[in-house]
């Protein structure tokens, strides 16, 4: 019994000391969907892809937007871009917690992702 | 003396299911009982249906895959690939080698991470929860190779109309073969302990027993058929790559829940085996054919072994993008017949462990 | 061998059903899976019974309102496939032994899967095309 203690006392614990330590991705794992909408032609491909209908893209209103709890990772509008503008990053961040960088507009949610054109009329439009 | 009788009430029907500690899914019985024997056992499925099997109406045909691996998540990447080589076969499509290798390696990933929970779900079945969390942690293990190669840990997507969807290079195959090698250790002193244990021994042998001819006559399949002494194991038709590949079906001849749990723990070391053959042999090549266009009118049924059992695909093309109909039987729908017949005559205690014994995934049942 | 090859697919009429599932479980095959398929004309049931690796299927065409009979007597397994076709696709199945009345899947709509037309000429399948 003390032989048990002892032992279980000096070795150290099986499971990883989260979050002081974090398990690093791998680098194939699929988790989110990000977008160079720079380079994006707003031609609808993902949208009409995506097996879980996350995707919405209006082409008059310069818009792509994502439900980004409605995603579920799977790469086909990845494939199926023929811009190549979507990839699939290992980050998992929490649709709540961290808005991506740049230009484009969350929800008060997280939900909801939206990267909008501005319009090429002289006075321009706020995005 | 007058003894005073109480007056007889008949058998008893108690509720089991849908919500209970030890189902993974919702599944609903009556339990029809006289003092502790079940004597009949009505099942009731439903509970998560979703008509996934509709959706062919609205997805195209390419990426219905992706509809078809999420299925379930136990048996993910085998109903995506049963699904691709059905369209496969009505499109007339060979994959190449390297891709129908590198399926036989995630399938097995996909076997062994899936026996594996079962092994975990059985213990806490009968109350060991050490073995539980102690498989699982195996399986973590099975489940970090398939994130690392796939992309995912449960759910593939590795799967593709037309071979897979990523390539996996020689040192990362070589990498993972070698990190399951712990994998594999630890389900051999966990199956000693299933199979040593005086207190599992009790509670697994002589429960359920199922005879050869009614297995077979229930229409049983997958372990539920080989551990009561029938070899039929669907890989020997050789899809994928198991023409290519040696590799052994365990049989038992028991037909109880002992025995069901050794044919499992023989396949997860059966599979790691092949595992290692395929990395070994894996030719060089593409990994996908590009498909386009509509598929022509047809038909094709493709069976395959999945972890639960004999697995039926059938779909059919109307020369349009969206199919006609895709059908899929699964293991477990085959095998509800055969674990009510081995309930009858049970202790309720037992029931539990009957019902884990042939693994049931009702994801995959009601689709 | 391909998978093709250790298949065979045979028409076969309602009547001829009990007699040809008869036949084949004496000669001990399996029963594999039934499958219903809904047009909008009618339904088409496909039997497949395994023997070994081989596979046979007998397909059966029927109108939208023809009774079909039970194998469940025959194949006591049946039962949960003729409930479900029976639910889902509403066809008539008699004698299913034992009877779910309707209860396998809690769906809100009835014959969800069906898409026999209630014209008798063809026309638009229900539900969106993409």
């Amino acid at each position: 019994m003390a032989r048990i203690a002892l032992r279980n006392i000096l070795t150290r614990p099986a499971t990883r000391r989260y979050p002081y330590v974090k398990r690093e991705p791998f680098a194939a794992t699929r988790a989110r969907l990000t977008i160079d909408f720079d380079s994006c032609i707003l031609c609808g491909a993902c949208q009409k892809h995506c097996p879980a209908a996350a995707i919405a893209v209006d082409r008059g209103a310069g818009l792509w937007r994502i439900d980004r709890l409605a995603c579920v990772s799977c790469g086909a509008c990845v494939r199926a871009c023929p811009k190549k503008c979507l990839a699939l990053s290992n980050e998992r961040l929490g649709a709540v917690d961290a808005a991506p960088p740049g230009p484009a507009a969350v929800d008060a949610s997280g939900r909801s992702e939206e990267h909008r054109r501005a319009a090429a009329a002289p006075e321009g439009s706020d995005a | 003396m007058s003894e005073h009788k109480l007056p007889s009430i008949g058998p008893t029907v108690i509720p089991f299911g849908p919500q209970h500690p030890v189902l993974p899914e919702p599944l609903h019985f009556d339990l029809v009982l006289e003092d502790e024997k079940v004597l009949d056992a009505v099942p009731q499925v439903g509970y998560i249906h979703r008509g996934l099997e509709l959706l062919v109406d609205k997805r195209d045909y390419l990426d219905y895959v992706h509809v078809a691996e999420r299925i379930c998540g136990i048996c993910s990447f085998m109903h995506g690939m049963g699904y691709c080589e059905a369209v496969e076969s009505i499109l007339g499509l060979a994959v190449p080698d390297r891709a129908r290798w590198l399926r036989t390696f995630w399938c097995e990933l996909e076997r062994a991470h899936s026996h594996l929970l079962w092994l975990g779900l059985a213990a806490d079945a009968f109350g060991f929860e050490n073995l539980f969390m102690a498989a699982w942690r195996a399986r973590e293990l099975v489940i970090d190779v398939a994130e690392e190669t796939a992309g995912g840990r449960v759910i593939f997507g590795s799967a593709l109309v037309g071979g897979v969807s990523r390539d996996v290079g020689a040192d990362t195959l070589a990498r993972c073969a070698a990190a399951l090698r712990p994998a594999r250790d630890e389900t051999l002193r966990l199956a000693e302990v299933m199979i040593s244990e005086p207190t599992v021994r009790h509670r697994l042998e002589g429960v359920g027993k199922l005879g050869r001819d009614r297995a077979y006559e229930l229409g049983a399949v997958g372990p539920m058929l080989r551990a009561s002494g029938v070899d039929y194991d669907v890989r020997r038709r050789g899809y994928a790559a198991y023409g290519e590949i040696d590799f052994e079906t365990v049989v038992e001849e028991g037909g109880d829940c002992m025995a069901r749990a050794l044919v499992r723990l023989g396949e997860i070391e059966q599979s790691f085996r092949i595992i290692e053959k395929v990395v070994g042999g894996i030719p060089e090549g593409p990994v996908s054919v590009p498909v386009k266009g509509m598929p022509p009118k047809g038909e094709a049924f493709v069976r395959l072994e999945q972890p639960r059992g004999e697995v039926l695909y059938f779909v059919r093309s109307n020369g349009t993008r969206n199919l006609e109909r895709f059908r899929v039987r699964t293991p477990t729908f085959a095998n509800i017949p055969a674990m009510v017949e081995a309930m009858r005559g049970a202790d309720l205690a037992d029931v539990p462990t009957i019902i884990l014994t042939i693994d049931p995934c009702i994801s995959c049942t009601e689709r | 061998m391909s998978e093709r090859e250790t298949q065979s697919l045979e028409e076969i009429g309602a009547g001829a059903l009990l007699a040809e599932v008869d036949a084949l479980k004496l000669d001990h095959w399996r029963l594999v899976q039934i499958l219903c398929i809904s047009s909008p004309g009618g339904n088409e049931l496909d039997y497949s019974f395994g023997g070994g690796y081989a596979m046979r299927t007998l397909r059966l065409r029927t109108g939208p309102k023809d009774p079909v009979p039970s194998i469940t007597h025959i194949y006591p397994a049946a039962f949960l496939y003729e409930n479900e076709i029976r639910d889902l696709f509403g066809v008539r199945i008699e004698r299913i032994d034992p009877d779910w009345e309707g209860k396998v899947y809690d769906v809100a709509a009835t014959k969800p899967f069906s898409k026999v037309s209630v014209a008798a000429t063809s026309s638009e399948r229900p539900g969106e095309a993409r």
